[in-house]
């Protein structure tokens, strides 16, 4: 799959384009080297507002390879997550250099695999876990996890020694908010039939967005919009016309796991929308501005999260609705790794869902391994092949 | 063991759902429970029947896949195919059934139960940190309260809890009574027996019923014993089986220990020697049940310190002489936290530790009883 004008100049023309993760971090080590502590996150319920309000950096440890999941069966059982599985394994090794930046590590009580493989790393660097509360709509929801953010605020104020006043967590809020409307116009080029802007693309974007601040990437983010807007100018767009659009949801997408991107690319799909915490999905809501309790107003957009690790998680039907109308999806793909109960159980209501509206459905259960590419690839096929027979 | 008593228990245990059909005629209602962190009293406290669901045989399994993964815990396929397929009357007789944000199976297959009946979740905290997890966790306990309220027009007043409390106490203090019957050595009764007795009486619509039945058991086992009928050898083995819930039609590990040779005295897990610390009489009711429930040492909770605690003064109490942790497939919580339980049991103890991971089916009884022996056979030497 490739644009259909050669030689288009790649979106963020740097020497990182395809590598985002490098770009992650040298963003970080610029901040480091300004002086900044790093705390680092594993997940999209991360409070970074509150993090960035402190001054400190951002470092979103990894997760996503297959090389450090041996060294992680050590200690976990094999049949678990192979996120959880290489988080612990790039510890174990110390292999990952967004850990070794890291002075704190936040985390939540996510799912039941994180959860127990953060008592393995407790003791290892100061580490804050967050107990994240499972029933988003519950009246003493947005309560109990704003005392969780304040508790946060307390731990990282005492750790790094910095502190964080009400005017730093508003500026911080109104920041994230410029910095997702600006990649929401990015997106809207995904949106457009046919799209403007790939899946690799989109990652040397979020990845990069998720962790820095607007006031850091605006430049970058903007020349980006610009780009695009000439792509659409000088009718460049990616893909072959007409080839079946993709909306991918599910589990977080990246490194050894994003073999699913490529395979359905090679099968003839195109990505136009990524509805996960690796993708679009950390963007898609905004934090109230200039209200009485900023941290209500971030314990309430967090919780608008619609993670299948909520119960019940109908944000997420809800929320696929309006992506659904946005990007015009043909197919929907769920990719679950193995082993994730949450998204796993989670599945049978979204395929309920989406064939409702008579969208074909493929539900794909994988680890980080190459073991499956092949049955991977013949499902894809078949779901594109289904496609072309009823259009 | 051939107790006389058995045979009053199964007389009871059949009565049982009669009796519960014939309350139900008379307008009370049933309150559906799966775990150990939902607080029973306060259905109780309302009159209305708090019953046990099931969830420990393999048959209705295959008909959950069809809905479920198949790689998920075995337990919680198994309550949700019996729900699915309606075969488990204590589920049926339930007005509202109860369940706990526990672990991601769990909380996930709420979702999907409440097709069948109402459903009430109760949120419980990840950790039983007491500064914030209690209070989060007191205001759950006091909306479940306030539901039950609603479901069966009872005002649960302090009087009435303080009731309930004290029979389940009671309860709680029979159980006990028989579990520590097993720190006699040899152990007078079988692993097996034990859970017999405390499975089908968890079901016992009255709890008085029950308490009476364990004390004949009691009795009767004592007995037996002074006139020299041990069900085990002098030298037997003592194995403490911890990890996940065991129950009847579940309990295949139980059978291969104790056809080994060696006897299953204790067990730290829901059915065993978890759900027998007492509520404090003496505090506000609703707090003192939140502190025990929320104290609960499940591998939910992280960090799971009380199950430590529990394990050692276990091993030092049953005079244990192996620890076998027994995870159900796909069980993270269990699974992850073995890791630690067996650094523990090794390190602290200098025992032999065991990690089993099975499901309810018998495909892998002989690889297990293998294991097994091999683990016997190391603990004796």
């Amino acid at each position: 799959m490739e644009f259909n004008i050669p030689g288009t100049i790649p979106l963020v023309n740097d020497e990182f384009a395809g590598e985002p993760a490098k770009r992650a971090l040298h963003y970080l080590q610029s901040k480091r080297q300004q002086g900044h502590p790093v705390v680092g996150i594993y997940c999209g319920y991360a409070p970074m507002e509150m993090i960035r309000a402190m001054g400190a950096g951002i470092a979103v440890l990894c997760a996503f390879s297959e090389k450090t999941i041996a060294a992680a069966e050590v200690a976990l059982p094999s049949n678990l997550c192979p996120l959880i599985k290489s988080s612990y394994g790039f510890i174990a090794t110390d292999t990952c250099p967004f850990y070794g930046f890291s002075d704190v590590i936040v985390a939540e009580t996510t799912c039941d695999g994180k959860k127990k493989m953060f008592e393995l790393i407790r003791h290892l660097k100061p580490m804050h876990v967050m107990d994240l509360p499972q029933l988003p709509d519950e009246q003493e929801a947005e309560s109990n996890w704003s005392a969780m953010i304040r508790k946060l605020k307390a731990f990282l104020e005492k750790t790094l020694d910095r502190r964080a006043t009400d005017r730093d967590i508003e500026a911080a809020i109104k920041d994230t908010n410029r910095k997702n409307r600006i990649m929401n116009s990015v997106f809207d080029f995904a949106a457009r039939k046919p799209p403007v802007i790939n899946w690799k693309e989109i990652y040397d974007l979020t990845f990069l967005a998720v962790p820095a601040s607007a006031a850091d990437i605006h430049g970058l983010l903007q020349e980006s919009l610009n780009r695009l807007e000439r792509r659409v100018k000088e009718g460049i767009h990616y893909g072959k016309n007409g080839a079946p659009r993709v909306l991918v949801t599910g589990c977080p997408v990246a490194g050894d796991a994003a073999k699913v991107f490529n395979i359905i690319e090679q099968a003839g799909g195109v990505i136009v929308a990524i509805d996960s915490c690796t993708g679009m999905k950390g963007f898609m809501s905004e934090i109230e501005e200039d209200t009485a309790d900023p941290i209500a107003a971030i314990a309430r957009r967090y919780l608008k999260i619609p993670c299948a690790c909520m119960t019940p998680n109908l944000r997420r039907l809800s929320e696929m609705d309006r992506w659904i109308e946005r990007f015009k999806p043909d197919a929907i793909v769920d990719v679950v790794l193995h082993a994730c109960h949450g998204y796993n159980v989670e599945s049978h209501k979204v395929m309920q869902h989406v064939t409702e509206k008579g969208i074909p459905f493929l539900k794909i259960e994988t680890d980080y391994s190459a073991t499956d590419v092949g049955q991977i690839r013949t499902r894809a096929e078949a779901l594109f092949e289904t496609l072309q027979r009823t259009k | 063991m051939n107790l006389a008593t058995f045979g009053k228990l199964q007389q009871v245990s059949e009565q049982n759902l009669l009796d519960i059909g014939q309350a139900k005629r008379e307008g009370r209602k049933v309150i559906g429970f799966y775990c150990l962190y939902s607080p029973v009293e306060i259905a109780i406290a309302a009159g209305a029947i708090p019953v046990p669901l099931c969830g420990t045989k393999n048959d209705p399994i295959e008909a959950a896949e069809k809905v479920l993964p198949r790689n998920l815990c075995p337990l919680i396929k198994s309550s949700y195919g019996h729900a699915a397929t309606d075969t488990c009357p204590y589920f049926r007789a339930s007005d509202l059934v109860v369940g706990e944000t526990t672990c991601d199976g769990k909380k996930k297959i709420f979702e999907l139960l409440a097709e069948f009946r109402p459903i009430h979740i109760l949120q419980l905290p990840q950790n039983q940190d007491l500064e914030t997890a209690l209070s989060f966790w007191y205001q759950e306990v006091k909306r479940f309260k306030e539901r039950v309220e609603k479901e069966t027009g009872v005002q649960i007043t302090d009087e009435r809890l303080s009731d309930a409390i004290r029979l389940t106490n009671e309860e709680r203090r029979a159980k006990k009574a028989l579990m520590d019957l097993a720190k006699e050595k040899p152990c007078p009764l079988t692993g097996r027996d034990l859970l017999t007795i405390t499975h089908k009486i968890g079901f016992f619509m009255d709890k008085r019923k029950g308490i009476n039945l364990i004390q004949e058991f009691i009795n009767e086992i004592q007995t037996t014993t002074r006139q020299g009928g041990n069900p085990f050898a002098e030298d037997a083995l003592r194995i403490l089986l911890t990890g996940v819930p065991v129950g009847l039609d579940s309990d295949k590990v139980i059978r291969l220990i104790e056809r080994a040779g060696a006897g299953v005295i204790c067990f730290e897990s829901c059915g065993g020697y978890k759900s027998v610390s007492l509520i404090d009489e003496e505090k506000e009711p609703l707090q003192a049940i939140a502190e025990k429930y929320l104290a609960t040492p499940c591998s939910i909770m992280s960090p799971n310190k009380g199950r430590y605690d529990l394990l050692g003064e276990m091993i030092e109490g049953f005079l244990v002489d192996g620890v076998v942790d027994l995870t159900w497939q796909a069980c993270h919580t269990y699974n992850v936290e073995s890791y630690s339980i067996g650094q523990f049991v090794e390190g602290k103890f200098h025992l032999p530790f065991l990690h089993l991971e099975t499901d309810y089916s018998e495909s892998d009884t002989e690889q297990l009883r293998v294991r097994i022996e091999a683990f016997l056979e190391m603990v004796k030497n």
